[in-house]
């Protein structure tokens, strides 16, 4: 019997925790699903991406190789797949600075009165 | 000895790497006491002394383990890759070791732990892209998606990156050991779980399994109350292993997935302070210890908002139930990590050109 009481009393107080930290279980699942929908993003649009076929002609006619027409496709596709890292970053930094001082703001805010010394 | 005996030798090093720790930390403990490398615990009233750079425990026995894949499996690369481990994790933990005992600035560790990388790079080059793969694998696409010569410029950022976050996470007691005990154990099962055991699965697994094993003893000496602190030379010798597990074992978006409450820690101090900077220079502290023992996050707008802030956000708690949330946190993690893992072996919706 005592061991029974023992893991219902841990199962509770894991419940209690994942109840305290719901705001953030929700925001790491957001940006993990944020993060999938990135990868496919990145490979079914941007990966695909190709200079159209009038204006590779026109480049190759003033003389520009084709390494550097890859080389310039392959650094657009980089600038967008960073963008899109940028953003969710942004977006991730935002949402938890959020999270904190609305919850802060919510239950009883302490006072400063003494700064510990580690960290 | 052939795969059928990975699972077997993963056993085997887990017990050897957690005896082996379990043998020296102790007696390493006394010995720093003795030699005066003490610490103050400043999260408890009573400030006790606690034996720093334990650490070096961390990096002897993680060495240690690695000879025996080294010398008991049969496969040059993953000896090779072993070899590697050791001296990625050797140069790592060293500049751990000098940051305790010298004080390194906040700038020039980054660039000395992107150094340690060198091995890696090195050796990659010399043995023709064997000993980490260059094109990693992805959820729901697999590996269609190439970034290969990115990758390369990469790996420096992704160790300098792992052995800050789990540096910076460390701030109390068994709050960097516990939660890196349950990525390594999402790991160990992700390496096991792969379709093919290939000889990048096969090194994760051995990787994950030395890693497990040490921190395992490490977290009880660790954990609420504190007999060790890990230092900078604990958390750069783990903090390297998680990178190279990830990197070497071919799990890197994995390992992404099951490390972000110390990515959460990390970004969001380095956004709150614009930079790399020393926690003693801070100007305000995240924390404040209350007259009850407990800890109550900071409401100053300058502190640096930090995983231990955040948790405290709805209210004080004591040291160890600080610990306890970012277990519960990592564990959860954990389970989008394994089905993340899930989506990179066995879902692939995009078909590769």
């Amino acid at each position: 019997m005592g061991i029974i009481s023992d893991i219902v009393n841990k199962v509770k107080i894991l419940l209690k925790d994942l109840r305290r930290h719901l705001g953030i279980l929700i925001i790491i699942c957001l940006i993990w699903i944020l993060l999938l929908i990135g990868f496919f993003f990145l490979k079914v649009y941007v990966g695909p991406l190709q200079p159209d076929t009038n204006f590779v002609l026109f480049l190759t006619g003033l003389g520009i190789p084709m390494s550097i027409i890859n080389l310039l496709t392959g650094m657009v596709q980089l600038f967008i797949a960073a963008i899109y890292v940028l953003m969710w970053l942004y977006l991730w930094h935002r949402l938890i600075r959020m999270y904190f001082w609305r919850t802060v703001m919510k239950y009883n805010p302490p006072t400063n009165e003494k700064s510990d010394e580690k960290e | 000895m052939d795969v059928t005996w990975v699972i077997p030798l993963v056993l085997i090093i887990l017990a050897f790497s957690s005896l082996i720790m379990r043998i020296i930390l102790p007696r390493l403990i006394q010995y720093l006491k003795g030699k005066g490398k003490i610490g103050i615990d400043v999260h408890k009233l009573d400030k006790p002394e606690v034996a720093e750079m334990g650490g070096v425990g961390v990096l002897i026995v993680v060495c240690i383990s690695a000879t025996i894949p080294l010398i008991l499996f049969d496969n040059f690369i993953v000896k090779i890759q072993m070899v590697v481990f050791i001296s990625v994790i050797g140069l790592a933990g060293l500049i751990g070791l000098v940051d305790d005992l010298y004080r390194l600035g906040s700038k020039m560790k980054p660039l000395l732990i992107a150094g340690a990388s060198f091995p890696l790079l090195l050796a990659n080059y010399f043995y023709f892209n064997q000993i980490f793969n260059v094109d990693p694998k992805f959820p729901l696409i697999g590996d269609a998606f190439q970034i290969t010569i990115l990758y390369w410029l990469l790996v420096p950022v992704a160790i300098t990156m792992a052995a800050n976050a789990v540096n910076m996470i460390d701030v109390v007691n068994g709050s960097m050991s516990g939660p890196c005990m349950v990525i390594f154990g999402t790991l160990l099962i992700c390496s096991l779980t792969k379709p093919t055991l290939d000889q990048h699965a096969i090194t994760g697994a051995f990787l994950s399994a030395i890693m497990l094993g040490t921190i395992t003893v490490f977290y009880l000496y660790n954990r609420y109350p504190a007999k060790v602190f890990a230092g900078d030379t604990g958390a750069l010798t783990i903090g390297a292993g998680l990178a190279l597990v990830g990197i070497m074992g071919r799990l890197e978006i994995v390992t992404v997935i099951v490390a972000i409450p110390l990515i959460i820690n990390a970004f969001q101090l380095l956004a709150s302070v614009r930079g790399f900077i020393e926690g003693r220079k801070l100007k305000s502290r995240p924390s404040i210890v209350q007259s009850d023992g407990t800890l109550a996050a900071s409401t100053d707008i300058k502190a640096p908002l930090t995983l231990m802030r955040i948790v405290m956000a709805k209210g004080p708690l004591k040291e160890h139930e600080i610990t306890r949330q970012f277990i519960i946190l990592t564990l959860v993690c954990s389970i989008l990590a394994i089905i993340t893992h899930v989506m990179v072996e066995y879902i692939n919706v995009v078909t590769p050109p």
